[in-house]
């Protein structure tokens, strides 16, 4: 995704590989980071987010044009995804933190609304 | 206050009218100043001075409560309670019974009609579903048996106005943060929404999670194509054969009436780079975090299980934001990258721009700004952190939101079935 407008013929590096912008892509906008035929599936977050109606070069922006909606099927619970490894260690770590922060009283009521 | 069927919409309207001036609870309308200085040039003959006029000169009102410990009277109007299928009835009394239970709400009045398909009857019914021990001052009043509408009126609004000298004698208490059970919502979203300001809530939702607390994502229709992720976050296969389920049953309905989710991004979503409903749905998920997922609810159902629940809710962000508040929810996080007013009734809502432009252009309704995640100044993490001082402090009574100092109070329930 681009961060900031970003000009015709920019190099992007990303991981490991170079991308050449073949068009102007403006901020909030994403662009492929290889090319995808048409038919193929749009792949962003690991998920599945759409189908290329055509050709799409690397380095071009993702439109309403070049993309239509597509996801994946879904059914049975088939995994456990272990969750928040992350914020696990983070709450270890940070657990004078919390001590001193987060164990605070929060004064609730009366209500915030009366009637 | 709250009618059961848009028949008593106008009786609303007229205790509105009554108690908030009488009662220290009406805001400011700046533009009455204007008008009458536009009236004023046309009269003198003068109307080219109607461009110079400015809004200078207007007051605000100093707070002048009447009754100091409550923050409010709310007045709810809605469309529905007569005339669609009797889910729909059934629906919305369980709607307003979690309004009426919501900590935010000390007491109600309610009226009906009398003849309409949501019976007073089945409102106490879904009170006692979701709170057996519910015993706040609750006020039910029918048209058709007290008579005439002054009768009803009256009564109205002396058992009210005794209810609320009531509820005046409550005063805060302190209360543990596991007590909070908070809304997760996206409306207006841009490109940056999914980096920035909802992955900035998650982290707050996984904090949140951690202390006790709940919290509620909501908007089916946008977690199209990250549902098998959610499935695997659910706690048991029950809980994630009801998500399934209910994806699986709306998609239908939205499939059954020649439409589909894949037409849920607005022109303003397109335009600032959310170009399909799974770009939308991938961002949007990322509100719920990485917890797992505690429980799932289907609409009109009342939050039980600390953790993430799932809230089954249109991508309509007032009707999402409107069952939230039903559900239990009682402060509402909002993000948004274009900028949208909306408020709810009883539960504030902290709106959080996704760019630091957004931010600047509209601070008037603007609470909260995530952009220093766009331009690497700030960790999503500490933005989280940032964000559960802010809900600490408005849950507090320290800080107003934006929505709630503006009045802006959004409702809508959701006509799920067919007119009849």
């Amino acid at each position: 995704m681009a961060l900031v407008d970003l000009p015709h013929n920019e190099i992007i590096h990303h991981e490991g590989s170079i991308i050449s912008l073949i068009q102007e892509v403006p901020a909030k906008h994403k662009f492929t980071i290889q090319n995808i035929k048409k038919g193929n599936e749009v792949i962003m977050y690991g998920n599945i987010v759409g189908r290329a109606t055509e050709d799409i070069p690397k380095g071009c922006v993702i439109t309403t044009q070049n993309v239509e909606h597509a996801t994946s099927s879904f059914g049975k619970k088939h995994q456990t995804i272990k969750t928040s490894p992350a914020f696990q260690t983070f709450l270890n770590l940070r657990k004078g933190l919390f001590k001193v922060t987060y164990a605070r009283m929060v004064r609730l009521g009366p209500p915030i609304t009366g009637w | 206050m709250i009618p059961l069927v848009f028949c008593e919409n106008r009786n609303v309207e007229i205790i509105k009218e009554a108690f908030l001036e009488e009662l220290g609870f009406n805001k400011p309308n700046l533009f009455k100043n204007l008008v009458r200085q536009m009236k004023k040039a046309l009269t003198i003959g003068e109307p080219s001075e109607i461009e110079e006029l400015s809004l200078e000169g207007a007051k605000n009102i100093a707070d002048n409560r009447f009754f100091e410990n409550i923050d409010g009277i709310k007045f709810l109007t809605h469309q529905g309670g007569c005339g669609g299928t009797r889910q729909d009835s059934e629906m919305l009394c369980a709607l307003l019974a979690g309004y009426l239970n919501n900590p935010n709400v000390a007491g109600g009045t309610v009226l009906s009609l009398g003849c309409q398909n949501a019976q007073i009857s089945l409102l106490e019914e879904k009170i006692k579903d979701i709170n057996k021990d519910f015993d706040k001052p609750l006020i039910i009043l029918e048209q058709q048996q007290e008579g005439t509408e002054i009768a009803l009126l009256t009564k109205a609004i002396k058992n009210t106005f005794v209810g609320m000298a009531e509820a005046n004698r409550l005063e805060r208490q302190e209360a543990p943060l596991s007590k909070l059970c908070i809304g997760l919502e996206c409306g207006g979203s841009d490109g940056f929404s999914g980096i920035s300001a909802n992955p900035a809530v998650g982290h707050t939702s996984d904090l949140l999670v951690a202390l006790g607390g709940k919290t509620i994502l909501s908007e089916f229709p946008e977690l199209c194509g990250v549902e098998q992720e959610l499935i695997n976050r659910c706690v048991d296969e029950q809980t994630a054969n009801k998500f399934a389920h209910l994806m699986k049953a709306y998609s239908a309905s939205a499939a059954a009436v020649g439409s589909g989710f894949d037409m849920n991004p607005s022109p303003g979503n397109i335009k600032d780079g959310l170009i399909t409903d799974a770009i939308k749905s991938a961002g949007a998920a990322k509100k719920g975090g990485t917890s797992a997922v505690a429980d799932v609810l289907d609409y009109g159902e009342y939050v039980k299980k600390p953790g993430l629940n799932l809230l089954c809710t249109p991508g309509n962000d007032v009707e999402s934001t409107t069952a939230m508040a039903g559900s239990g929810a009682n402060l509402i996080l909002f993000t948004t990258g274009l900028g949208t007013p909306t408020g709810n009734p009883i539960a504030p809502v902290i709106k959080i721009s996704s760019n630091s432009k957004l931010a600047q252009r509209m601070p008037d309704i603007i609470d909260f700004n995530t952009g220093e995640i766009i331009t690497g100044e700030k960790s999503i993490e500490e933005t989280g952190e940032n964000l559960l001082e802010l809900i600490i402090d408005v849950a507090s009574g320290k800080v107003t939101p934006k929505a709630v100092a503006l009045g802006q109070d959004d409702f809508i329930p959701w006509k799920r079935g067919v007119s009849l």
